[in-house]
């Protein structure tokens, strides 16, 4: 009756009584033994555009073959997916399909990468590293968006099999993870780093909410622990809210917020700024150099790819990323 | 039976009544809240879980890989 787990899979760090669930809603202990419960088990599967994710850095205009299960290891007030990363897996409608499946599939519909996404691809881990080791056996690489909020050890170790990762910063104050997502910020910036040292191809994500981290200073304060901790060529992109699951009552981020963050980033020497849920030519990429126009984007859809050989045609400054 | 005997009869009754009570209390305290948590998340995996056909892999085998 007392078979007690501790799960070292996250920062939360579940000691479990026997049949006890973790706070993932993913994991059981079953007689001392941990089980993952969403193995081979996804409630979303698609194919996007890889700049859904968003990756704007990596393999532009292709597919992404898309998965996620059920659950979540924080619990953001403001999720935007909460249908599925709230609810158990017991209770949302799954597919069966393994691992090999995944990457059969994936195959099939031409998608050049996988992406790990929509909920926290932290809770099916398992099932996560196995389908990453044999799609790099297929030439299929492997994305994953992630709020970062995992151990360090499981991290790297996936790492081996990760090509890229967009990570969720929601905000830059252990007050705000703490009031708003029920976690830690320094996990997460501790995985950010893990991932850069390891050579994953990173990109991060900033949902700027009124009132909560839509303070410019604090954004400013953000930026620059980018530029000096994972270098200025990351690309940032700043997404605007909508009033989701336990944030209904704030409105929507207004559009210039969400540009006046993007502006506050590139003074503070980020070289890739974006904004998302609001189309605009920040939504493009442009030389760092000679501020030509390289990668014009409407929404999700690549109009044109002015790049050579990930170079600016003009100048020929390399620009950084995953071009091929 | 005599007076004296009776109340030695009460005195051991209300001893043995409280010894009881304290011992429920301490049972109810350490052992039956263990017990009640574990028999109601073990009804809930066979009743609900175990019937969804979720898979039951083994978690954290990363650790072999390390």
């Amino acid at each position: 009756m007392s078979k007690r787990v501790l799960c070292e899979l996250c920062p939360t760090e579940c000691q479990l009584d026997n049949y006890q669930i973790g706070g993932c809603r993913t994991r059981i202990n079953k007689d001392g033994v941990l089980l993952s419960l969403v193995y081979g088990k996804p409630c979303a599967v698609a194919v996007d555009p890889i700049e859904k994710k968003p990756f704007f850095h990596f393999l532009p205009a292709t597919t992404a073959f898309s998965i996620a299960t059920a659950g979540c290891v924080l619990g953001c007030k403001f999720c935007q997916n909460w249908q599925i990363s709230q609810a158990n897996p017991e209770e949302t409608r799954n597919q069966d399909l393994p691992p090999e499946d995944v990457v059969r599939q994936a195959a099939y519909y031409g998608c050049r990468s996988i992406t790990y996404t929509y909920t926290e691809p932290t809770v099916f881990y398992e099932y996560m590293f196995d389908t990453a080791r044999i799609a790099r056996k297929m030439n299929i690489r492997n994305t994953m968006h992630s709020c970062g909020y995992i151990k360090e050890k499981p991290l790297r170790l996936l790492a081996k099999y990760l090509d890229a990762a967009d990570i969720d910063l929601k905000a830059f104050t252990e007050d705000f993870y703490s009031r708003i997502c029920g976690g830690r910020l320094k996990p997460v910036l501790d995985s950010l780093v893990a991932l850069k040292q390891e050579g994953v191809w990173l990109e991060i994500t900033n949902l700027v909410i009124p009132t909560l981290n839509d303070d410019m200073k604090t954004i400013r304060e953000m930026c620059r622990w980018i530029v000096k901790n994972l270098g200025p060529e990351v690309p940032i992109h700043f997404s605007r809210f909508f009033p989701h699951y336990r944030l209904k009552d704030l409105p929507p981020t207004p559009p210039e917020t969400v540009l006046l963050a993007r502006n506050t980033a590139l003074e503070a020497g980020i070289k890739y700024a974006y904004i998302g849920n609001v189309r605009g030519e920040a939504e493009n990429t442009y030389c760092p150099q000679c501020r030509k126009l390289l990668i014009e984007r409407i929404g999700y859809m690549v109009n044109q790819n002015r790049l050579n050989n990930g170079r600016c045609k003009t100048c020929g400054t390399t620009v950084a990323g995953v071009w091929q | 039976m005599t007076e004296q005997k009776k109340f030695r009869l009460v005195i051991l009754f209300a001893v043995v009544l409280t010894a009881l009570v304290i011992l429920q209390n301490v049972a109810k305290e350490y052992f039956m809240a263990d017990l009640e948590g574990y028999l109601t998340r073990r009804l809930y995996y066979e009743r609900t879980i175990s019937k969804k056909g979720l898979s039951g892999q083994k978690g954290m085998h990363w650790r072999e890989q390390e």
